[in-house]
Order: C-alpha cells, then structure tokens, then sequence
C-alpha cells in the first residue's frame, strides 16, 4: 500500500485511560488531507478535536493505527526524532498562546530558528516579516503582558510560521477571543496559508469560523461523522 | 540558543523575585557563613600556631645527636658543647632571626617549710621575651600575674609557675632554695629570689613550672657553657622547611652531631586541635552546602511546577529534552552564582566588621587565660565558599531539571 498524501491516518484509535475506566477519544480514524488545506476540525467538547491534533502534530501517539506524514510512518519515531520533526515541519498555534513570559515579542518568535540553528541575519530578515504579515511590526520589544489577546495570537501565529513549516496546527486558536478579534485572527491564517504555502488544520466550534475554510472534518464521539466533501 | 537559554533563565530567576529572594537569601547566607566560619578557624589556627612556635617551640629545635631518645635518661650525657661556637656558626643561616640556648632539669623546691619537685627551664631572657613578642594571636605562653619577668642580668632569680608558687606557699620577692644533680652526680643548691609568678596556656605546666637565667642553671648544674636545646626563631613559619635541609646539610657536614625537630614535630596539642577543627569545619561546609542545595532544589523545583504549561510549549516547539536540562540547570547556576557573589560580599564585611570588635574566646583547653578571635578568611575560603554555591546551584537543579524533561508534552500542555 502506498501512502502518497500530506497526511494519513490508517485505522487510528486513542484511548485514555481514567482509572479503572478506559475511555475511547478516538475510534478508527482514517483520513487523508492535501498540502495546502486550510481545514477545520468541528465538534463538540469531548468528541476528540484534541486528542485528533495531537496525534498529527507528533504531539503523542496512536494506540492503534498508523499515521503517515509526507508518506512516512511516524510510529517508531523517538521523542527527539519527533521533536526534530516538529521543529522542521510542523507549526504549532495554541489555544492560550503560550508565549514564554520572559522573551520579547521578537525573541519568541525568534525562538524556533535558534533551536534550528539559523545565522543571525537570516533569523532577523524572517522574524521581521512574519512580524510584518501578522500586523506586529512596532511591537518587537514588548512582553507578552504588554500585549492584548489578539495580539499574543498573532505572535503565537508568526512563531508556528517563522520556521517555515508545512503543516501549521492549531487547536481551538480563536477560543480566547472576542468573536471580532477572532475573525481577525482566522482571516491572516486563511492570508498566510495563501502566502505562505502551508497546510492549515484547526478546531473550533464557532460555526462562523468554519464557514470561512474550504474543508471540514465532523467529529463525534471520537469518530468522523463527514469526510471533507 | 545558550544565549537565549541563559536570557530566559535569567530573567525567569528575575520575574519571581519574591520567590527567588528566599532562596537566594539562603544561598548568599550559606556563601557567608562558609567565609565567617573558615575565616574563624583560620584565625584559630593562626593563633595556635603563633602561640605555638612563639610562645613555646620556636621553629626549629637543635639537639645533641641522640637526645631525642636518650636525653631523659641521662640528660647530661647529650649536650652541646658551647653555645657561643654554635650561635656564631648557625646564626647566618638565611631567615633564621636568632637562635636561643635551653636546658631543661628537674629537682627540688624549698622555702624551708615546704619542699616540691619542680621542672626548671634555663633560658636567655632576652631572646625568650623577643621571641614571645613575635606572638601576636594570643600573645606570650606565659604572662606574669605578681612580680617580674627575668631581667638580663639576673643572677640567682626565678620566675616561678602559679601552680607551684601556691603549692609551697611562696609569693614574689620572697627566697626559695633549689636542689638539684649535677653533672658529675653530686647535689647542688642555691637560693634564689622570686622576681615573679606566672601563668601559662596549661595548668600542669604551671603547677611544676620555673625558669631560671641560663647562667645560674650552669653554675647550678656545674657544666661550664653546656646547654641543652637551640632553639632557632625565624623570620616567619614559612622558611621552617628549607632551613630544615639547610641545617640537615650542614650538621652532616659537621659529622652529625645534631639532630633536629620542628615546631610540627614537637607541637602535638597543636596538631590535634588542628586536625580536630579542620573536621569540624568539613562537616559544617557539608552542612551548609546541603541547606543550599535543598534550598535551590525547592525553587527550582516550583519553578518547574508552576512553568509546567512553558515546558510542554517549548518542547512541542521542538525544543529537545536535554535542552530543556540545560534550561533548568542554568537556573540553578544563575541563583548559585548570584547568591554566592552576593555571599562573599556579605562575608567579606561581617568578617571586617567583627573582627573590628573582636570574638572574646575562653581559655583553650587546659589553658588559663581567655583570648580574642577574629575572623581573617584566607584566599582559598572564598573560592571554596563561591564554589560551594554555583556547584550546588547545578547539583541542585539537575533532578528537577532532568524531570521536567521526562514531562509528557500533551499532559504539560493542559496545565494552566
Ligand atoms: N488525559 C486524558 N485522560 C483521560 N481522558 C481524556 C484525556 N484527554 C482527553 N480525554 C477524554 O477523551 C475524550 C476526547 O477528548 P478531547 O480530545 O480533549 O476532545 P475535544 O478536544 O474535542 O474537547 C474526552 O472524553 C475526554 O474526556
Ligand atoms: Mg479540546
């Protein structure tokens, strides 16, 4: 069998364990998705949207299944293989933003292409404009505290972007803000998938959001009720 | 990336002050302590030597050859020949500041109603109270509580030991007969006049002790200008060894006539003490470095807790496990360093300002008079003591460091 797309899940399950009380997250998943989607995950809290993400951001592993990305088995990946192919490849916005507290605006986004290892010039031509495309460029030297909620996303934007990633993940992204500001947030990812060449996959459960991407995957109950049309 | 790893270590350490304060108060407390106690000891050990070398010993003893094993069987039978021949050849050895004639005898004491076995110590008064001058730690072993000290020039005088002086029952100014053997084995005597009593560091001693001009001791011992021990006061303690091999080199050269100690060998008291406190301040060092390391354990420790949602970020980022180690152990080695330095000052001060007012110290064992310490911490004390801090601050931190690696990266991302 080949596996010639972006990204594959083959028969993909995750339970989790609670006690004495396994609880299935994900039951049986088989997706493919194209570079270059912009997609969103819809469902309800509970049904998996999480979990689902995760497991494509190398973030944790299947318990049953196999997932491919660019054709390649990520199963027998060790944590650090994994961490490299997350600082290669793959993006990561969060819900909370996750900034670090101490660095600038510039050092977080800077941070990534240190942990790559990118000479100084380079590191200062890509934070630049990735500050530039999110709207941040007077904002260099502030602290993370001294920003709004928009804002913080929108570092936390150029962040999953500056290392040039293929695959751009994104859980609940818009979920800490104001329905505006979120809308604002979910166009410059939709400008940026554009510009940027990447594959955008995110959750939320704001149906004005997902009327704005081109495809979506239904979860419920840890299983896809609709496959991307 | 160490830059930026140190940048957000320092000012992660910076951002919860209230939190680092504590830890780095038990750092620079610790840093401190380790100065103000090795600077204690140190002088300690100062003062015991001086007492030691200028208040007893000198640095360096000379003997007839074989008075080391047999001189206290038959004391006469291993003395120098003349000590003006030995002064004149000795004396311009580099560093050697003066050398000084002994002898040491026993007989007995009377004031005609009681009598008591003494130990007598013929000495030359001059050189004995210049040397004992040199003793600045606590000055000299002995300290005259009624009366004199011997004046150069005294005949037929002594300076008596407190112990003794009571015993008998005789007090300065007043007459006591000495009796002794002499050389040839008949008994001699001669009456002397206490010029004064003294104390010195051990009651034993004194409860025995006299010191009599080294010229009456001749005539008393009738063995013409004999004596016993030269003893040699150097410049500092620092030459003791290489005048050893000089003196070593010279004696064999001389047919090996003498024999030779220093003030190590003949200082037991004093190396046991040593010995003893260097034990004590080991352990209190271990003590206190184990307080700091717990103490930046915990910090980095809450640190780790409270930035769990920062780890599980970096980490899904791509930042690799031994990274993030390195991240947390240079925490650790920032509040090390900052709290050392912060220490050395705070030792650097309290030392000079006590050591102003001075430590009032009761008498050393067996000893009888009190003393005052100060604190004086030598070179090494400091290196040790920072040391001590910024590798306490990396041990301390490696545990929590290395645990915050292991984090399970989505279950770190759920904390808030
Ligand atoms: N660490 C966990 N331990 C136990 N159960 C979990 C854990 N994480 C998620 N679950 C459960 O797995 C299911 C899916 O969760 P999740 O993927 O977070 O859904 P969503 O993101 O859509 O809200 C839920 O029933 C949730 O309770
Ligand atoms: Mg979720």
């Amino acid at each position: 069998m080949s596996h010639n797309h972006f990204i594959e899940f083959c028969n993909v399950s995750k339970d989790y364990q609670l006690g004495d009380v396994i609880v299935p997250a994900l039951k049986n998943i088989n997706l493919a998705i194209k570079k270059g989607a912009f997609m969103s995950i819809v469902g309800p809290s509970g049904s998996g949207k999480t979990t689902l993400l995760n497991l494509m951001a190398g973030l944790d592993v299947p318990g049953k299944g196999e997932i491919f990305f660019n054709g390649l088995s990520i199963k027998n990946l060790s944590r650090s293989q994994l961490a490299n192919l997350r600082l290669k490849s793959i993006g990561i916005i969060f819900q909370s933003f996750n900034l670090i507290p101490v660095l600038t605006v510039y050092e977080n986004v800077e941070y990534p292409l240190l942990l790559q290892n990118i000479p100084k010039t380079e590191r200062r031509q890509r934070v630049t404009h990735l500050l530039e495309a999110v709207g941040l460029d007077s904002r260099h030297h502030h602290k993370p505290d001294e920003l709004s909620g928009g804002q913080r996303q929108r570092v936390g934007i150029a962040r999953a972007l500056v290392t040039r990633p293929s695959l751009i993940i994104a859980d609940e992204p818009s979920a800490n803000l104001d329905s505006h500001t979120a809308l604002s947030i979910i166009d410059i990812m939709h400008r940026l998938n554009k510009e940027e060449e990447a594959t955008f996959i995110f959750s939320t459960h704001d149906n004005n959001i997902v009327r704005l991407t081109d495809e979506v995957i239904r979860l419920k109950d840890g299983e896809i009720c609709s496959l991307p049309s | 990336m160490l830059v930026t790893q140190l940048k957000i270590a320092y000012r992660s350490v910076l951002r919860n002050r209230r939190k680092t304060a504590v830890t780095f108060f038990a750092v620079c407390f610790g840093t401190a302590s380790i100065i103000v106690a090795g600077g204690f000891f140190d002088y300690m050990f100062y003062a015991l030597h001086a007492a030691t070398v200028y208040g007893q010993h000198g640095h360096i003893q000379a003997y007839a050859h074989g008075f080391m094993e047999k001189g206290v069987v038959s004391p006469f039978s291993y003395m120098i020949e003349d000590f003006n021949e030995f002064n004149s050849r000795y004396s311009k050895v580099p560093h050697v500041r003066f050398i000084m004639p002994r002898i040491q005898f026993s007989g007995i004491i009377s004031n005609g109603d009681t009598t008591g076995s003494f130990v007598g110590l013929g000495i030359d008064t001059n050189k004995e109270r210049e040397m004992s001058s040199f003793s600045i730690g606590s000055g000299p072993a002995i300290r005259i509580t009624s009366g004199n000290y011997l004046k150069k020039g005294d005949k037929n005088v002594i300076i008596i030991g407190k112990g003794l002086a009571d015993a008998i029952g005789v007090k300065a100014g007043e007459r006591v007969t000495l009796l002794t053997n002499t050389e040839s084995g008949s008994i001699n005597g001669v009456t002397v006049e206490i010029a004064g009593i003294f104390e010195s560091f051990q009651k034993e001693f004194d409860d025995r002790a006299i010191q009599i001009p080294i010229e009456t001791t001749q005539n008393l011992l009738r063995i013409g200008n004999k004596f016993q021990t030269a003893v040699f006061v150097m410049e500092d303690s620092s030459h003791v060894d290489s005048t050893v091999n000089i003196l070593k080199d010279a004696f064999a050269g001389n047919g090996g006539q003498y024999e030779i100690r220093t003030w190590k060998d003949l200082a037991l008291f004093h190396n046991s003490t040593v010995a003893l406190f260097s034990r004590i301040f080991f352990v209190i060092n271990i003590v206190i470095a184990l307080v700091v390391v717990l103490g930046i354990a915990n910090s980095i420790s809450m640190s780790i807790f409270e930035r769990t949602r920062e780890i599980g970020t970096v980490m899904a980022i791509g930042t690799k496990p031994n990274q993030v180690v390195i991240q947390y152990l240079l925490e650790g080695i920032i509040i090390g360093l900052f709290g050392g330095v912060a220490g050395i000052l705070v030792g650097v001060i309290t030392a000079k300002i006590v050591s102003i007012f001075g430590i009032p110290m009761p008498p050393p064992p067996g000893g009888t008079r009190p003393w005052v310490a100060k604190i004086t911490p030598p070179f090494l004390i400091y290196i040790r003591a920072f040391a001590t801090a910024s590798l306490a601050g990396a041990i301390a931190s490696l545990y929590p460091a290395i645990r915050a690696s292991r984090l399970r990266i989505v279950h770190a991302l759920k904390q808030t």
